[in-house]
């Protein structure tokens, strides 16, 4: 049940897991997680806004600055504005402005070069948190990124048109760089910033737009699996185990591999949920508390602190916070069922079920997770999506189709099929149904999998028993 | 009676191979693989090469007629001979190719790629060798001859029509089987009915990219199609309803329930044999006179019998409807087929158009860069540029690399829509043909399109690599209530202008 108080009491949550994304959830989409992930990389354009407000009103646009860069009559507005839209805003992320006319501030371009990229607030955090954690990859991702995005002439249309809005560049990198760590990420936290690494293919060609793309998608599959499964990775425990279906997403509610997914997405969410509990008790514990306080004050206390560290620097809004939570902290006592008491109270406005909502919301968007309504929803790889996770997980080599489900599940918990070990059968439990036993669901997804991945391209059958998985682009 | 002795001896091998589930050669005897046996052609690449003093490597899944090829092609004098690499020591990997002696060496692609990947010397030669021939490129360097037996496609090259007319065959459905299946069975004498039959099972291994059939899962067809079928069942029944994967995919590309029969469906269900006699190839008559004559005893029976003379029509008609089965709605595939990528090419464009614009045959390559998962027909598509029609080709991917200059190309199974300047690829699948021909959808329940977009979006990519310009964009805005579509262009890189489409 979500109560009115959620959208201030998400910052407790996350405590337990700092990748929750708000009850906003329609409107956390993958050109903002990107536009996040990239911002710190290059400066921000002042005439940006100007390029906005072209994608609705072309007159605003030239008198905002854009007139030395389009020589366009009146008569043409509207095919311009068109074009930018079609261009600029794909996604429809770009938003009108109606009192002011023109864009409004909000929204984001498709980054078709740096200098179109620009923080956003409405991904929850999550663009800045990938960004944190690739900042802690040591490759030379960064390189590659800037190299993408800023190329130093353009050899595609597309390219040249975000060229000329510009200015004739493509924007400026920015003089802030991060120290490369000296270590090599682990777990799982290493394994979302090689999925990324992966995607990031330095190309000044065509090619580049469907990159940038890819990007975005990867870096928002690995935002989902980070708020799911992180709780899980940070608590020390496995990595749970989630059957994706393979076939056509989104697969029949009747199937016995269906029903078995869906299964298996309820149990995921679960276990995430439950981890993030134990998260909340472990860092609560941690914090410090005053002397003699009575025992309810310490539990406030180390909330307080726990938030603090949060939200640094936003005072009000943890004051807010603290007073939304207030009726929690009545006879509390610390413990794990506490946390979970807390965070399912009507006072968070939270649940398990909101939780899958939010995975179900998001994964929706890159065709993680469906049907989009109605019951029993699972995960799926929508086909731009297994192109995604096969050059993220392959890069530019190859992999036999066996080791790819088994790496697929050892460094995310997605289980694909049985890859190159049956123990993966006897650690998904009961999941089967209908007379299947989950042997033969898995079996059958791999073939699934195969059959898709030979269709789309992503594959090489050698022979009956070995296919390779691959993705040239 | 020595003779007669040996015959019914060969009729029980048959027997055996007909009901083993593998139907494999290796433990055939030499008079029954000799009656069995189809020539594919690769029987000459093999012996030339002997001839020629060449080391000759057989790649190929299970089932694709390795062995077979090896044992047809007889003595090979002074070969070392490799049945199957992947039971070969490992200690033998390495110097298989290096000893430069002379090799005959088959296995599956699967055993070839560990050889390469362990670095033994010979291995990469044969794996780029088959990649290049598997994309429809001719292979040639000092390596040995390579015959890709998987992409030898049995289904595109009609073997299933030579196999069907094996008079052994004949034989045995007159020994061990009814009248009735015998009458239908000696349709096959007549070569336009095979010709039908392979049309249909090339068409269906076709239909998607996933794997197209080997010689043994066409001998599991007709395995199936003799000792699977009931007493009196005719093969064109048993055809799209066994139990072997070769029907199953015919069953899903075919509807048979609505065959048009314009004129001789009446006549076939008001049992007018006078009217229909004619108009029946001679070889089929027989059978027709059989279901004609059979009693229906009630509805059932009726709409029965009814079912069974329209499969019997696909096949026995002089006039047959099966053109129309392959042209499903548009001659499209039936053009591809014939290797005229023109069509295929002005199908792309209105697919991407959404059939509200016409381009002719020069390739847009429209972009795809939306974020999120498209649930909603995009109103407005961006172009990376053209690629003239010239610059394509409708090839097959090859079976041999370092082939002997006399020797004819053999064709594989797989239609590929080559960009001849980028070297970009696209896999022509029967399916991808049927997508492209209807509108695009962007239903959430409907991902199947999503994913011909997603191919032919990697095919673009590839081209626009190469082809694109940074001084030209080109746009399609379209209105979907109006049913109407129109080209925007602009001078880009400098001073955005808008020129004239």
């Amino acid at each position: 049940m979500a109560a009115g108080n959620s959208a201030k009491t998400i910052e407790f949550l996350r405590i337990g897991n700092p990748w929750l994304v708000g009850k906003n959830v329609n409107r956390v989409v993958p050109i903002y997680v990107l536009h996040n992930l990239l911002e710190a990389d290059f400066e921000r354009t002042k005439s940006l806004q100007a390029i906005k407000h072209l994608v609705f009103d072309a007159g605003k646009a030239l008198a905002d600055g854009l007139s030395p860069r389009v020589d366009v009559g009146e008569q043409d507005y509207a095919d311009l504005q068109d074009t930018t839209f079609g261009l600029l805003a794909p996604e429809r992320r770009v938003f009108r402005d109606k009192k002011g006319g023109g864009a409004g501030k909000h929204g984001s371009l498709f980054p078709l070069v740096g200098g179109l990229v620009s923080p956003s607030a409405s991904d929850d955090g999550l663009g800045r948190r990938v960004r944190a954690l690739m900042e802690g990859h040591n490759t030379d991702w960064q390189e590659r990124l800037c190299n993408l995005l800023v190329p130093q002439v353009s050899h595609d249309p597309a390219t040249s048109f975000a060229f000329s809005l510009l200015g004739g560049t493509a924007g400026k990198i920015s003089k802030k760089e991060f120290k490369r760590p000296r270590k090599r990420l682990g777990g799982l936290d290493g394994a979302c910033a090689e999925l990324i690494d992966n995607l990031i293919f330095s190309t000044g060609d065509a090619r580049r737009v469907p990159i940038i793309r890819r990007i975005a998608s990867g870096a928002y599959l690995v935002s989902i699996l980070r708020m799911v499964v992180g709780p899980l990775a940070d608590s020390g425990g496995d990595l749970p185990l989630v059957l994706v279906y393979c076939g056509l997403p989104p697969g029949g509610a009747s199937e016995p591999l269906v029903r078995a997914a869906s299964k298996s997405f309820s149990n995921w969410v679960g276990e995430s949920w439950n981890a993030c509990a134990r998260c909340m008790f472990d860092s609560l514990s941690n914090a410090p508390t005053l002397p003699g306080a009575k025992r309810h004050e310490k539990v406030r206390q180390q909330v307080h602190h726990a938030l603090a560290g949060r939200l640094e620097g936003r005072q009000k809004e943890l004051e807010g916070v603290i007073e939304a939570l207030g009726p929690l902290f009545e006879k509390a006592n610390l413990s794990l069922a506490w946390c979970k008491e807390a965070m399912e109270s009507d006072v968070s406005g939270f649940a398990k079920p909101e939780l899958a909502r939010r995975v179900r919301s998001l994964g929706a968007n890159i065709g993680f997770a469906g049907p989009d309504r109605g019951l029993k929803p699972r995960l799926t790889l929508d086909t731009p999506l297994l192109g995604v996770l096969v050059r993220g997980i392959v890069g530019d080599g190859t992999m036999e189709l066996g080791e790819f489900v088994s790496v697929v599940a050892q460094r995310f918990g997605l289980v694909l099929g049985l890859g190159n070990s049956d123990d993966i059968a006897d650690k998904m439990g009961s999941l089967g149904s209908e007379g299947f036993d989950i042997y033969e669901l898995l079996v059958l997804n791999q073939e699934l999998l195969r059959t898709r991945l030979l269709r789309a391209g992503l594959a090489r059958s050698y022979s009956d028993s070995h296919t390779e998985v691959f993705c040239n682009v | 009676m020595k003779g007669t002795r040996e015959a019914e001896g060969l009729l029980q091998d048959v027997h055996e191979f007909l009901m083993s589930s593998a139907t494999n050669v290796e433990w055939m005897s030499e008079a029954l693989r000799s009656a069995l046996n189809v020539s594919t052609g690769l029987e000459g690449v093999v012996r030339t090469a002997i001839a020629q003093g060449k080391s000759v490597a057989i790649a190929g899944t299970a089932g694709s007629g390795k062995t077979h090829l090896l044992q047809s092609v007889g003595g090979n004098g002074g070969y070392k001979v490799v049945g199957d690499l992947a039971a070969l020591p490992d200690r033998e990997w390495k110097t298989l190719f290096k000893s430069g002696g002379k090799l005959i060496v088959a296995g599956n692609e699967g055993a070839f790629l560990q050889g390469q990947r362990k670095g033994y010397p010979g291995f990469s030669n044969v794996i780029e060798a088959l990649h290049a021939i598997q994309r429809g490129q001719e292979y040639q360097d000092d390596g040995p001859i390579v015959i890709d037996a998987a992409g030898y496609d049995p289904a595109g090259s009609h073997s299933i029509g030579n196999m069907l007319g094996v008079p052994i065959l004949s034989s045995y459905v007159s020994e061990k089987k009814t009248a009735a299946s015998l009458a239908a069975w000696e349709m096959f004498k007549d070569a336009t009915v095979r010709q039908r039959v392979a049309v249909l099972v090339e068409t269906a291994s076709a239909e998607s990219d996933a794997d197209g059939f080997t010689f043994r899962q066409l001998w599991q067809l007709i395995s199936d199609l003799i000792v699977g079928a009931e007493a009196d069942e005719p093969w064109f029944c048993r055809l799209f309803s066994g139990a072997c994967e070769i029907s199953r995919r015919l069953s899903q590309t075919f509807d048979t329930q609505s065959v048009p029969l314009p004129h001789v469906g009446n006549r076939l269900w008001h049992v007018d044999f006078n009217f229909l006699k004619p108009v029946f190839l001679d070889s089929a008559i027989p059978v027709l006179e059989r279901l004609l004559a059979r009693k229906a005893r009630d509805e059932d029976e009726r709409i029965r019998q009814f079912a069974d003379l329209r499969l019997l029509s696909i096949f026995g008609l002089r006039d047959s409807p099966i053109d129309t089965m392959l042209r499903s709605g548009s001659d499209l595939w039936g053009e591809v087929r014939g290797g005229k990528c023109a069509s295929l090419l002005n199908a792309i464009n209105r697919y991407f158009a959404f059939n509200l614009l016409e381009f002719g045959d020069d390739v847009e390559l429209w972009l795809q860069h939306d974020t999120e998962r498209r649930m909603f027909k995009p109103n407005i598509q961006i172009s990376l540029g053209t690629a003239l029609s010239s610059e394509f080709d409708l090839i097959y991917s090859k079976v041999i690399a370092n082939r002997p200059a006399e020797i004819e190309e053999v064709h594989g199974g797989r239609r590929i829509l080559r960009h001849k300047r980028s070297g970009a690829t696209l896999s022509v699948t029967k399916d991808l043909v049927d997508g492209i021909l209807r509108t695009r959808s962007h239903r959430v329940h409907d991902r199947r399109d999503v994913e011909y977009d997603w191919r032919i979006s990697q095919f673009f990519e590839q081209i626009a690599k190469d082809t694109s310009r940074p001084d030209r964009l080109r746009i399609a805005k379209f209105d979907f209530q109006a049913r109407t579509g129109r080209l925007i262009a602009w001078q880009v890189g400098g001073v955005i202008k808008k020129v004239t489409v």
